[in-house]
């Protein structure tokens, strides 16, 4: 019997640990339960509160969709043009909280973009002909995609107004690249992505000599040109690669839309066109002005290129080079099946491939159609070289009728199309402002929701990929009028969230945007997404690496060399480490700093006084800075994020010590 | 050791055995769990190295889900770097500059200890084997007393020029706490409740063997 004593004690001792354990485990999730938040008494019955805002039972349908309680997260996200602001607004869905503007075409102080550190060289990326650009016409994002789905790793954004393409990493939202193309002056059709992201397509808008170059209004037929870029992505460094880049030359029509083919069109990329009449103005010798030059056409072109066939000239070396890009020339294109033409309803806008990849449905301003081009119609015209005639310039046309699945009857000014999972297709009608849904199986419009106002784009959930999200829409109109309180004569934009997964759509909500006017958004499925929290300790994230001039704890040092200074500084709660810096005046200056923190959301900024420097270091992130200290003073720095209770304590002095006047 | 091996079917008859000199499979079948259970013992001393023995969590309003540290015996691992960010305002040291020795010397001790135990264990007499449970016993004690000690000397050696200025004091080493806006839960874990488990383990050995053993 002797032993089970022992085993009764073994056993007490186990168990005594074990309560321990147990306890605080249980005082630990005791805690955790009273964080969670207790139940909230309702002050007033809903209806009470209803009767209290004038809200109807639709409007508190609304609320209920779209509101996200405080810690609940949003399930999609918006990535939206910024318009004019040269930026990226990220927003959630269903809240449309902004949840971010990322800083792409425009310096941002916030983020310290082009404000002194590293950053400045994305930007000087963008420069045309050596001139700096600080703001850009920012029109379609577009997510990269893999398989014909988004992937959630890149965002393309392209600057209309100045020809340029930015490539944004999804795995810090910062710009990464920015590049100019060197050849066109504007770029309408960008910036969008085949089905592998092998390419981000830029096609031109205003037809100009290419280069770049001078050529009078006269020579418009013969020198001027339009474009179709085809960026090559390196998805390894993250980088579109120039060098592997190539051009289709295009004849002087203005090229509007882009979008590229996907599954059984995969390989052909496609642009509807304006102004087939090559129409140049001259109001002050009595011509028409554009608008109504371009205008004379009943029927413009889409235009139809095999960008497989293209990039297999090109390889072959039938491009010429022109300011460093292969540009396969007019001739070539024309000749090699590369670009063939269709007729396409006056005035058209909007192009955009069908989810199974086999239509493109073209909208058109002053033509009341959807019109749905059929691509296995147009394969069949191509390959049996049925055309029904040539431009002036030798590119083949196909037959309209014959190109065609059908148009629908949508209203007035339908312009852009996207599509759910159900086989609808929702078109954006600007003049009636109106959202149009219809079938696309059989063709037929099925229900018309007004919008506020004037429609521009418009966006469904994951609706440009393979299989479209449905669940919602987003009308991203160019008026508000009415929707907002009065903030001047300048109103903002208006993003409506639209609810399809009903019968009937249902206006959710109203975002008003008041930085620019957007153009295109597109909207993915929030866990797609997975940025990084904090960067590795001593990243640039602009070279994307450790970066060698990276400071550790305890090694920050200052090395002075002559005239140049390197000081190694460290940022970490609450201080600069030094935070003395001696100078002379005329010294050079590189300051290479490292936040050292590594927890969420610590995030350091760094401003001196004078130099229009601001910094935002983010944990682990590095950042070098170079400036002369050509004024002689007292200039101090400091931490310009509130990042802890002795935040206004993180700074320190730069000490620059006049020249002595009259010394040798 | 060998030639103090008793004889085991002349101290400890088999249950169901009949007459001496039976097979020595049957002998060996006999106390293959006594020597299991000795094997187990140091090898849940060898286990408890790799594993944290004691662990700090922190929560405040700004660390939602909490800050974790773990404790080995060779050192601590988790969001080291973040409480010594917060732990510098308070003048506190760094973590990473606890106990070197011990850390260096830890993975000797256990090795050292985990082969004593399982031998004296084999040995079937009280006096090693109850030598073994001390042993084992030996580590966990040990820990926390060390443990203890630079708790105390971390929280009584501050930085006299730290922002926040503090009367010394012991982080609590057991349980839950509040420091300024953080609760604090400080546990054992695993490892040390598998040294834990190794002293049972050596007890339970000495307790099953009785009286049956000799006493010497």
């Amino acid at each position: 019997m002797r032993h089970y004593r022992w085993i009764i004690g073994v056993l007490g001792v186990a168990t005594a640990g074990a309560t321990f354990a147990a306890c605080t485990n249980q005082a630990e999730r005791a805690m955790h339960a009273q964080q969670a938040g207790g139940a909230l008494q309702a002050s007033s019955s809903i209806r009470e509160l209803m009767r209290q805002r004038g809200l109807r039972e639709a409007d508190v349908e609304a609320a209920l969709k779209t509101y996200v309680p405080s810690g609940k997260k949003d399930d999609y996200i918006i990535f939206a043009s910024g318009g004019q602001s040269g930026q990226v607004l990220v927003i959630g869905v269903p809240s449309m909280r902004l949840l971010k503007v990322i800083a792409v075409f425009a310096p941002e102080p916030w983020q310290g973009y082009a404000y002194g550190g590293e950053s400045d060289r994305v930007l000087a990326e963008g420069k045309q002909e050596g001139h700096s650009i600080t703001w850009a016409d920012v029109h379609h994002p577009n997510l990269s995609e893999s398989a014909g789905d988004y992937d959630g790793k890149y965002l393309f954004v392209n600057d209309n107004a100045n020809a340029r393409v930015a490539v944004i990493d999804l795995g810090d939202f910062a710009t990464k690249q920015i590049v100019a193309n060197p050849l066109v002056a504007s770029d309408h059709g960008g910036a969008f992505v085949d089905p592998n992201t092998r390419y981000v397509i830029e096609t031109s808008q205003y037809p100009s000599p290419l280069g770049r170059e001078y050529a009078p209004i006269s020579d418009y037929k013969t020198k001027y040109r339009g474009l179709a870029m085809f960026w090559r992505f390196d998805r390894e460094k993250g980088r579109i690669d120039p060098s592997q880049s190539f051009a289709v030359e295009l004849p002087p029509y203005t090229q509007d839309l882009a979008d590229a083919g996907k599954l059984v069109s995969d390989g052909w990329a496609f642009i509807n066109s304006f102004n087939t009449e090559m129409a140049v103005g001259g109001t002050l010798e009595g011509k028409p002005p554009i608008e109504s030059g371009a205008s004379q056409n009943e029927m413009d072109y889409l235009h139809v290129i095999n960008w497989k066939r293209a990039e297999e000239l090109v390889a072959a070396g039938r491009a010429q080079e022109v300011h460093g890009v292969r540009v396969l020339p007019l001739a070539v294109t024309a000749a090699e099946g590369v670009l063939t033409l269709i007729g396409e309803p006056k005035s058209p806008h909007g192009c955009d491939v069908t989810p199974d990849g086999t239509g493109v449905v073209v909208g058109g301003k002053l033509d009341t159609h959807a019109t749905v081009y059929d691509f296995a119609k147009i394969k069949a015209l191509i390959d049996g070289k049925r055309y029904e005639g040539k431009d002036e310039y030798g590119i083949p046309i196909l037959p309209f009728k014959d190109s065609i699945r059908g148009q629908v009857e949508i209203g007035l000014g339908p312009l852009h199309t996207v599509f759910d999972d159900r086989g609808n297709a929702y078109t954006s009608v600007f003049i009636e402002s109106k959202v149009a849904k219809w079938s696309l199986k059989d063709l037929k419009l099925l229900e018309k929701l007004p919008v506020h106002y004037n429609i521009g784009h418009i966006m469904a959930a994951e609706g440009d990929t393979v299989s479209p999200d449905g669940k919602y829409v987003v009308a991203m109109n160019k008026m508000s009028l009415d929707r907002f309180t009065s903030v001047g004569p300048l109103y903002p934009q208006n993003f409506q969230l639209i609810d399809v997964t009903g019968p009937k759509m249902r206006l959710l909500y109203d975002m008003p945007i008041g930085l620019g006017e957007p153009h295109y958004s597109q909207m993915i499925k929030a866990d797609k997404l997975h940025p990084l929290k904090v960067y590795p300790p001593g990243e640039n994230p602009y070279t994307g690496g450790h970066d060698p001039n990276a400071v550790e704890g305890g090694k920050e040092r200052i090395v002075r060399n002559g005239k140049v200074v390197d000081v190694y500084m460290s940022a970490v709660r609450s201080h600069f480490t030094p935070d003395r810096l001696e100078l002379e005046q005329g010294d050079t200056v590189h300051l290479h700093v490292t936040n050292l923190e590594q927890a969420e959301d610590q995030t350091h900024g760094f401003t001196i006084d004078m130099y229009n420097v601001n910094l935002s270091l983010e944990p682990g992130k590095h950042e070098n800075v170079t400036f002369t200290a050509d004024v002689p003073g007292v200039f101090p720095f400091y931490c310009t994020e509130f990042c802890s209770a002795l935040h206004l304590e993180m700074a320190g002095y730069m000490l620059v010590k006049p020249k002595a006047k009259g010394g040798s | 050791m060998s030639q103090n091996m008793p004889s085991y079917p002349a101290t400890r008859p088999l249950p169901h055995a009949g007459a001496r000199g039976e097979g020595t499979a049957r002998r060996v079948l006999h106390h293959l769990p006594e020597a299991l259970v000795s094997v187990l013992a140091g090898g849940l001393l060898l286990a408890a190295y790799r594993q944290p023995w004691w662990s700090f969590r922190l929560y405040a309003p700004q660390y939602p889900n909490g800050l974790g540290v773990d404790i080995l015996l060779s050192g601590s691992r988790g969001d080291v770097h973040e409480l010594d960010t917060l732990n510098h305002y308070i003048g506190m040291a760094s973590l990473t500059a606890a106990a070197p020795i011990e850390r260096q010397a830890s993975l000797a001790v256990v090795a050292i200890t985990a082969i004593a135990v399982t031998a004296l264990l084999l040995v079937p007499r009280r006096g090693p084997n109850m030598l073994a449970a001390a042993a084992a016993a030996a580590l966990p004690l040990g820990f926390i007393v060390d443990f203890f000690y630079w708790l105390y000397r971390f929280g009584h050696h501050l930085n006299p020029h730290a922002p926040l200025k503090l009367p010394p004091f012991t982080p609590t080493l057991f349980g839950n706490g509040v420091i300024g806006q953080f609760m604090t839960f400080a546990r054992p874990e695993l490892g040390f409740w598998l040294a834990t488990g190794a002293t049972c383990l050596a007890l339970l050995l000495v307790g099953l063997r009785g009286r049956n053993v000799t006493r010497r």
